[in-house]
Parts: structure tokens; sequence; C-alpha cells
């Protein structure tokens, strides 16, 4: 790229949070995996059911705002001291 | 028509979506920061880019804006076609279903394409217009309707809409639409003007396919057909109406004229060009110019934007015969730009 969004000053705070949110994503895929695969076990769920469920409307808010806490937290780990004061 | 989509498409898809919203909010503090005075820049585009970027670039913030929106444009075409697979199996015998009905789709086994379509990716969208064998309901469905809409804040059909009922003519007889897509304006003439004849034309077969399942759908009978704009293979004088939306930011400058010649050429006399797009650069301050150039000419995938919204559409349509020729935005925002041209009475 010959006009890079991120420059040498970005790369630590890019490495940051780029490993914070490798590790949020691994616990919660192993999070799910682990919650879909008892489920299944159990007699609960088939094996579909989670690919298939669609979101009631307080599900979604619920996720509508999680998900929006988790763009934030990522946006202001991207410009945390970012600015000179 | 109803479909859902699986866990992972849908989660993407609403990543996405918020991150493009939510990254928004650096923007107005990357301005502040910049502090121009836009009645001290440069008017003309190049000098813009050459007294603004600079300045903005070297602002960390913007550099991480700039990032997320490069990666959603860089995406939302691969994620959308990938959520597409994932519901392949339990829609596709819907879609082609749709795909009987009243309306029909002339296409052309011999189509010429012009040199700015063919292969070209709109918007850094992965695949082109045709890059797909559904690419109509990615675009139409997944795309405008899942990703886009929420950014403009879910009104981006009535903005559409506003475009027809611009038009000075009340029920007219025969209306044509260029460069129709998977019909998102279409579907708003069809609104404005329920008893006219419609007919819609676009170069991509996908995209008109996706047109037909949507008036199949609603009972609509729309003469589909596959052409260029500017090669509609018509016969002369026969519309009351020939309008589009969004089309000319996409074409080069000689296209639109040739656009504007041939729906010319099928108007009836005393029948009028109506053409939606996006807002003219004179209409902008300095610094809000820049931003639209930077963020849509330079970083937007759209090559030819800054052609379009630098040339007086009006004096394009007085140059390939029109009599009378206005262009200007609608409302308070002035957003879209509309021509209105009418054809002489007798030509």
């Amino acid at each position: 790229m010959s006009n890079p969004n991120l420059r040498t000053v970005d790369m630590d705070r890019l490495g940051q949070a780029l490993l914070t949110l490798t590790k949020e994503l691994w616990v919660t895929k192993d999070r799910l995996r682990t919650l879909e695969a008892a489920l299944v076990d159990s007699g609960t769920l088939t094996p579909d059911a989670v690919e298939r469920y669609q979101p009631n409307e307080k599900l979604s808010l619920e996720l509508n705002n999680e998900r929006a806490q988790l763009i934030n937290q990522l946006l202001d780990t991207l410009t945390l001291d970012s600015i000179d004061p | 028509m109803d479909y859902s989509l699986h866990q992972r498409g849908r989660a993407s898809i609403d990543f996405l979506s918020d991150l493009r919203n939510l990254s928004d909010r650096l923007e107005p503090r990357t301005d502040a920061r910049a502090g121009f005075n836009p009645d001290e820049l440069p008017v003309e585009p190049e000098a813009l880019q050459k007294q603004v970027t600079p300045v903005l670039e070297s602002d960390p913030e913007f550099r991480v804006l700039r990032m997320c929106r490069d990666w959603t444009l860089e995406q939302h075409g691969q994620i959308a076609m990938d959520s597409f697979e994932e519901i392949r199996a339990d829609i596709e015998p819907g879609l082609q279903a749709l795909q009987a009905g009243p309306s029909k789709i002339k296409y052309d086994g011999q189509l010429n394409a012009p040199a700015y379509w063919d292969g070209y990716e709109f918007h850094k969208s992965s695949g082109g217009w045709d890059g797909h064998d559904y690419m109509g309901f990615v675009h139409g469905e997944l795309i405008h309707r899942r990703m886009v809409n929420p950014n403009f804040a879910g009104i981006i059909y009535a903005i559409r809409k506003s475009v027809a009922e611009a038009a000075p003519l009340t029920n007219p007889a025969k209306v044509l639409e260029v460069g129709c897509c998977s019909g998102q304006y279409t579907q708003g003439v069809a609104e404005v003007f329920p008893d006219s004849e419609l007919w819609a034309c676009d170069l991509s077969a996908r995209q008109l396919e996706q047109a037909q399942r949507y008036a199949n759908e609603h009972n609509l009978k729309w003469k589909l057909f596959q052409a260029a704009g500017e090669n509609l293979g018509l016969a002369d004088e026969q519309f009351d109406l020939v309008t589009s939306y969004a089309m000319f930011h996409e074409i080069p400058l000689d296209a639109s004229l040739a656009n504007l010649k041939e729906y010319l050429r099928v108007l009836k006399p005393g029948g009028y060009a109506v053409v939606g797009d996006v807002k003219a650069y004179h209409a902008y301050n300095n610094y809000e110019r820049w931003k639209n150039d930077y963020w849509n000419q330079l970083h937007g995938g759209d090559p030819f934007w800054r052609d379009y919204a630098t040339n007086n559409l009006a004096d394009i349509a007085l140059e390939a015969g029109f009599t009378e020729a206005n262009w200007q935005g609608l409302g308070e925002r002035q957003y879209p730009f509309v021509l209105i041209a009418k054809k002489g009475a007798a030509s």
C-alpha cells in the first residue's frame, strides 16, 4: 500500500488491540463450542439448532448493545493516547 | 421474500454495519483538530487534496477511521456472498420461483458492454456487478438493505422515491428507468406512477433478475431488458419519462452525454428526463467538498465520482439537445441532486 493507514507509531497499539481481541474471541469460541456440545449431548439441542436460531426482539437488543460495546472498546483501544493533549 | 440468515452471516453483517456506524464518531473529532476554515480553502479538488489531506492523514484517529472504512468496503462483498452461501439451499427454490410471473427480462446475448462497466468492482465490492450467480440478491438484499440502509438511518428507499416524486408529470403513460440495478429505485417509480407502463434496463443480468423477483413477488408487470443507457435498442419517441438514480456518478462524462442523447431520442416531444444522483461539489463548503472527494473519489471505489460532481449536468443535457434543463438538490440537505430536462415539443 503506497499510502498506509497505519504507520510505525501505530503498530504497538494495533498489536495490543489485536491480542486483546483474539483472546476474547477464543474465550467465546471455546465457551460456545463447549456449550453446544453439552447441549447436544444432553438432547436439549439438535446439532444445527444454533446455526438456524433466530433471535427474538429481547435477544436482538441485547446482542446489538453488546456488539456496540465491543466495537467501541476496539476503537478506544486503537485510538488510546494517540492524540497529544 | 422472507428469509433468515444463519448465525455467522447475521453476526458478520451486524458487526460490519455497526463498525461503519460507530467509527463515524471519530470523524468530528478529527475535523475539529484539523481546524480548517472552509472559506480559506481552495475550491478546486486537486488543490484541496494537496492542502487538506496531509493534515488529516497525520492524525492517528483519522488513520484508524480510514482503516475501519477501508475494511468495511473491502470486506462487505465477500461477507455478503458468504452469508448467501449459508442459506443458498434454503432460499434458492424460492428465488427461482420468483422469476416466473408478470415481469419478463429480455436478455442481450450479444451484449457489447462499455469498457467502464466490464469487470468494474463497484465500491470495492468483490466480484463486480455480475460476480455471483445471485449477485442481484446479494447486492439488493444483503448489501443494500442490511448494510447500507442502516448507515443512512433507514431512509435510502425514501431518498430514491423522492427523485420520482420530483418529476413534473402526473400519470405518464410510459416510463423508462435506465440503470435499474436490483430494482430499488424502480420500486419508488412504480409507487409514484402506479398506472404507468414501466420499462427498466440494466447492463447486469444478475441485477435485472433481482428486480424481476421483486416485481413478480408484488405482481408488478415490469418490462425489463439488458442494455446500456447509451444504446437502448428501442424505437424513437415512445416514452413520456426517462429516469435514473445513482447511475451517472458510476459512468464517465462522455457516457453521460451519450446517455442523455439516447434519452432524448426515445422521449416523446415534450417528455422529460429526470436523473437523480449524489450531491454536486458546488453545494458543499470547501472542507465538506474535500471530505466528499476524499472518501468517494479517492477511497470509495468510485473512479468517475469527481467528474460527475464537478460538471453541471444541466449543461450536458442542453448539449445533448434538451430545450430546458435544471439541476439542483432536493430539500434542505440538497440531497439527492436531480436533473429535470425537457424535450422540445417539436424536434
